[in-house]
């Protein structure tokens, strides 16, 4: 009896882990690219849990073409960005912005924030993560 | 549907998810994990109990931890809903949503059924009956399924 | 902190493990199962301690810890990968370092309870009321825990780092 429940549940828990893996996970993005979009807003969700804005980036002259498209991109809770200096006003439909992120590594057009860059090239980070490079700064 | 759609896009919802305090969508959120541990665990105790892997209490002595399952459900209940308006249109086609709901529906029938045939009766002390314990591993199995399913929920969202 | 978190993020362990896009969910699952366990089996031996469901012995509590224990060690076995596989998210958060403050309060309050209260918790009369060291231990006990949880499901909210 105790083995068999014991069965079940680990076949539940990895079933529904393993599905999970198909669909949104913030392991699905490809943690080690960062990728430079450059595009407008086109929608703009300001809340809890997560923060999402869609970027449309269209091709052209020094446009990545990997980069074009409508992309879902993914920040945190709006307590941590709040604490990296995001607004609800940050951003809003029809604005430009410049960001690095990581893309989803099955090419589906999502990636996870990792900074945004302002007009004046200073960041604007999503959480307490910063690139290696600059970890000593 | 627009009836989900109307919860969902309401100035409630709104200014729930996009407040910057913790004390809306966190702790609202944390009450739910809160609700979770005492109706769950007091759960896990019934009925690992009942399938005679956790000592020897007297069967009627359990009877007490029942409050708790209640009252875990209750916090849930009702922190379930707040979260639920929040995103109606979309978990009310999220087949994922109604596994949770039903897992939970299940178990807590199996746990009242069990209450009657194992714990509310003067003359059993140690032993459950063997139907008490089927239902006593389904709760538990039941009981994953729950807590799996939610959070699952959280990554496929919209 | 936060050079120590980039270097555990380069290595290959903490690559390969975040790189398997299943663990990180399937860890989640498994901590909300061994909270569930830890607080069923613990709170049931704290609520005896603070006067509940008298006429209980509590040596029949007490054979519920090994259940207690293993949720404990789920969690603290899943607790690890997190902190291999996304280190900065926890290192430089006031609210982690919480977290871990409240698990050492409540295991250096457990170590009180069974080396100094255990034995005359086992032989008291079931149907007497507890003492009030026992009361206090099983009700500093109980909050311990909960802060535990309060800590680590407010963590992306209260603050992954300041």
């Amino acid at each position: 009896m105790n083995v068999r429940r014991l069965g079940l549940v680990i076949v539940s828990v990895a079933l529904t882990s393993i599905s999970v893996a198909a669909h949104h996970s913030f392991a699905m993005f490809d943690m080690e690219k960062n990728v430079e979009y450059k595009g407008f807003i086109t929608e703009w969700k300001w809340q809890n849990p997560h923060v999402h804005f869609n970027v449309l980036v269209k091709s052209g002259a020094g446009v990545e073409p990997a980069t074009v498209g409508t992309w879902d991109v993914e920040g945190g809770s709006i307590n941590i960005m709040s604490r990296q200096g995001w607004t609800r006003a940050s951003y809003k439909i029809g604005d430009p912005i410049r960001l690095v992120g990581h893309p989803m590594k099955d090419g589906s057009k999502g990636i996870s924030l990792f900074y945004a860059i302002r007009p004046d090239g200073s960041r604007l980070y999503h959480d307490i993560a910063r690139p290696k490079d600059d970890v000593k700064k | 549907m627009a009836f989900f759609h109307s919860l969902q896009n309401s100035a409630f919802t709104d200014w729930f998810l996009g407040s910057d305090s913790i004390w809306t969508y966190p702790t609202v959120l944390t009450l739910h994990t809160i609700g979770m541990a005492i109706l769950v665990g007091a759960s896990f105790v019934i009925n690992l109990r009942i399938l005679q892997v956790a000592g020897a209490i007297p069967l009627q002595r359990l009877q007490p931890l029942y409050r708790f399952v209640w009252i875990g459900f209750a916090v849930n209940l009702l922190s379930g809903l707040v979260l639920f308006v929040t995103e109606a249109a979309d978990r009310v086609i999220d087949p994922v949503f109604y596994v949770k709901l039903l897992s939970i529906v299940v178990a807590l029938s199996f746990g009242i059924v069990v209450k009657r045939s194992a714990i509310g009766r003067a003359d059993i002390q140690h032993v459950a009956p063997a139907g008490s314990r089927v239902l006593a591993a389904a709760s538990l199995a039941l009981w994953i399924v729950a807590i799996v399913s939610g959070r699952l929920m959280a990554y496929l969202k919209h | 902190m936060t050079e120590f978190a980039a270097w555990v993020e380069s290595t290959s362990l903490s690559k390969t493990l975040f790189g398997m896009s299943w663990l990180w969910p399937l860890c989640e699952s498994l901590h909300f199962i061994g909270l569930c366990m830890l607080i069923g089996a613990a709170g049931l031996l704290d609520l005896r301690l603070m006067g509940m469901f008298r006429g209980l012995p509590i040596r029949h509590v007490k054979a519920l810890m090994p259940w207690g224990i293993a949720g404990f060690i789920i969690n603290a076995t899943t607790g690890a990968l997190f902190l291999t596989m996304q280190p900065h998210l926890y290192l430089s958060s006031g609210v982690w370092w919480s977290k871990v403050a409240f698990i050492v309060i409540a295991g250096a309050n457990a170590l009180f309870f069974e080396t100094r209260l255990a034995l005359p918790a086992l032989a008291m009369d079931p149907d007497a009321d507890t003492s009030p060291g026992m009361k206090l231990v099983g009700a500093f006990s109980l909050f311990s825990w909960f802060a535990v949880l309060y800590c680590g499901r407010m963590l992306p909210y209260l603050g992954t780092g300041n």
